[in-house]
């Protein structure tokens, strides 16, 4: 199968600081999930493959198109959609307004057909009930929907997604999780996220990136088979864990290098992730 | 009530072969009879239903044209240009502000017989619609980052909507020379200034955001003629030709940079 996005020995600099160095992927049709802590590069690398942001060094063909030549760009752009991590929408506006300016700016010119296409995407993401209410009167999980509604127009074979479900409740992000699933079979669908339940429910394959470089690329699988044999529950926290937590039974929970008679529990993406990290869980100050 | 809808007069209903008067009792009957609902519902043709409904939604989903958009598409905009100018309504109060702006100096100005206030005004009157040039980008609009990444060239939405914010404050205050003529031609002085500035920043904004360049240039000129302390006779002297001569340079030049550095509106650095 062609490659969607190829990246070769990408690099981006702010100044002194690097947050992307020589990264080497290439994308294919089905859900990747970019892992990686605060100021890891995902937000940078997003931004770059969404054609936000030009790439200090290095090569990114998207469709077999560079992004830096003019005629390239606009056929990268005609087949993208992408929500950023803050994304603004237009309070005053309905959700059907809002898409439809969206669709404007994608060159839908053609009203009749605009407005079957922004109705369409309202309905892949099951906002078609609520189409004409304000967007300010629409709940976070909504809103976040809408987001993702003016990304699919034009049925996009590319779609950034940069931390989509982060601030949502849990049966928002169940909600979110079932329409971004939906649309992979069809496209290439890249997001970044801090959730590993996420990644473990939905994603074909998952990339961490560390210090701007690719620390992990595989399925979530494997990233959870990192941590085989090195996750076990005892009664009392062990110095030879690299993380441990108490659990909701009063027991602990810990990943790291075991006793001879531990009890070993199944590893999940969290554990694969925390044990690449070193055992520093996100946020936290090592 | 004692009167129901007969399966003849269902049928009769649903293809539109009975009188307007029957017609009528028929729609006011079955909004409280659910029997007679059903029965002239299944004597509608699906097809039918299907299509009035669907137009029936599209009209219901025509997106609420504001004054705004809709004065715009009623002087000869198209709907897109329309809708981008409108949508960023942070944007268009930034307008208004500009132009209440320039006409109250211009206002002050006119009402003076002492010349430093003039001279006040000729130098903070061009601030105005720089004013407005530094709210089109990224602050007014919320989709900045999804519209930069949208097959419609940045460049042409940052032009239509400075565009759109420059000429009301420019007109308007054209609009009120004549309460400035005793002035001469030195009331419209500050007019080449503030297209050159506005230009500039627009220009200045291939290599940075349109806040910072708006801000830099402002800033600079601000700077620099305050910072020569003229005395106000020289600075009147200043604006009645050798800055002219300046501002129209700068105009000339920053439409070549803007047409030479076009790609750089579309594909950041930073």
């Amino acid at each position: 199968m062609e490659p969607i996005v190829v990246t070769r020995g990408l690099t981006k600099r702010y100044g002194r600081s690097t947050a992307l160095a020589g990264v080497d992927l290439q994308l294919e049709r089905g859900i990747t999930a970019l892992l990686g802590p605060n100021g890891a590069g995902k937000t940078t690398f997003l931004r770059i493959l969404a054609t936000a942001l030009a790439p200090t060094t290095g090569s990114l063909r998207v469709f077999g198109s560079d992004p830096a030549d003019p005629g390239g760009r606009l056929t990268i752009r005609r087949q993208l959609g992408y929500v950023p991590q803050e994304l603004g929408l237009f309070d005053n506006f309905t959700a059907f307004d809002f898409v439809d300016y969206v669709a404007i700016l994608k060159e839908h010119v053609d009203r009749r057909a605009r407005h079957d296409e922004v109705r369409r995407v309202l309905d892949e993401v099951d906002l078609s009930d609520v189409r004409s209410k304000k967007i300010r009167q629409l709940s976070g999980g909504m809103r976040r929907r809408v987001g993702l509604a003016q990304a699919l127009l034009g049925d996009p074979a590319l779609v950034v997604l940069d931390e989509p479900t982060v601030g949502l409740d849990p049966e928002q992000r169940l909600r979110f999780r079932q329409v971004i699933s939906r649309q992979a079979d069809q496209r290439c669908v890249v997001l970044s996220t801090h959730m590993t339940e996420d990644v473990e429910a939905m994603c074909d394959r998952v990339v961490v990136l560390d210090h701007g470089a690719v620390a992990f690329d595989g399925t979530p699988a494997t990233l959870a088979g990192l941590a085989h044999d090195r996750v076990w529950v005892a009664d009392r926290p062990e110095p030879s864990a690299l993380v441990s937590w108490r659990t909701g039974e009063g027991r602990h929970r810990m990943v790291g290098e075991p006793p001879s008679d531990a009890e070993l529990l199944a590893p999940t993406v969290q554990d694969g992730y925390l044990l690449l990290n070193g055992g520093v869980p996100e946020g936290a100050s090592a | 009530m004692s009167w129901h809808v007969d399966a003849v007069t269902a049928h009769r209903y649903a293809s539109r072969r009975i009188d307007p008067m029957t017609a009528a009792s028929v729609e006011s009957h079955v909004m409280m009879c659910s029997g007679c609902r059903a029965l002239v519902g299944d004597a509608v043709d699906g097809p039918v239903l299907d299509a009035v409904w669907t137009a029936l939604t599209a009209q219901l989903d025509q997106p609420g044209v504001g004054h705004v958009e809709r004065a715009l598409v009623r002087v000869g905009c198209t709907e897109a240009t329309g809708r981008i100018i409108a949508a960023t309504s942070r944007a268009r109060w930034s307008y208004l502000l500009a132009v209440a702006f320039s006409l109250l100096l211009a206002v002050i100005a006119a009402r003076t017989s002492y010349e430093a206030y003039f001279g006040a005004f000729l130098i903070i009157a061009p601030l105005g619609p720089l004013m407005a040039v530094a709210v089109v980008g990224r602050w007014s609009d919320p989709l900045y980052e999804v519209t930069q990444t949208a097959p419609t060239s940045w460049l042409r939405i940052l032009l239509v909507r400075t565009g759109a914010a420059v000429t009301p404050a420019l007109v308007l205050t054209a609009l009120s020379i004549p309460w400035l003529l005793e002035r001469g031609w030195l009331a419209a002085a500050w007019l080449l200034p503030a297209l050159a500035l506005a230009l500039g920043a627009l220009a200045l904004s291939s290599w940075m955001s349109i806040e910072a360049a708006a801000m830099s240039i402002g800033g600079s000129w601000a700077a620099v003629l305050v910072g020569l302390h003229l005395p106000v006779v020289e600075l009147l002297d200043l604006f009645a030709g050798p800055l002219q001569v300046v501002a129209l340079t700068v105009v000339v030049g920053s439409v070549v940079v803007t047409v030479l550095r076009r790609s750089s509106y579309e594909y950041r650095e930073a």
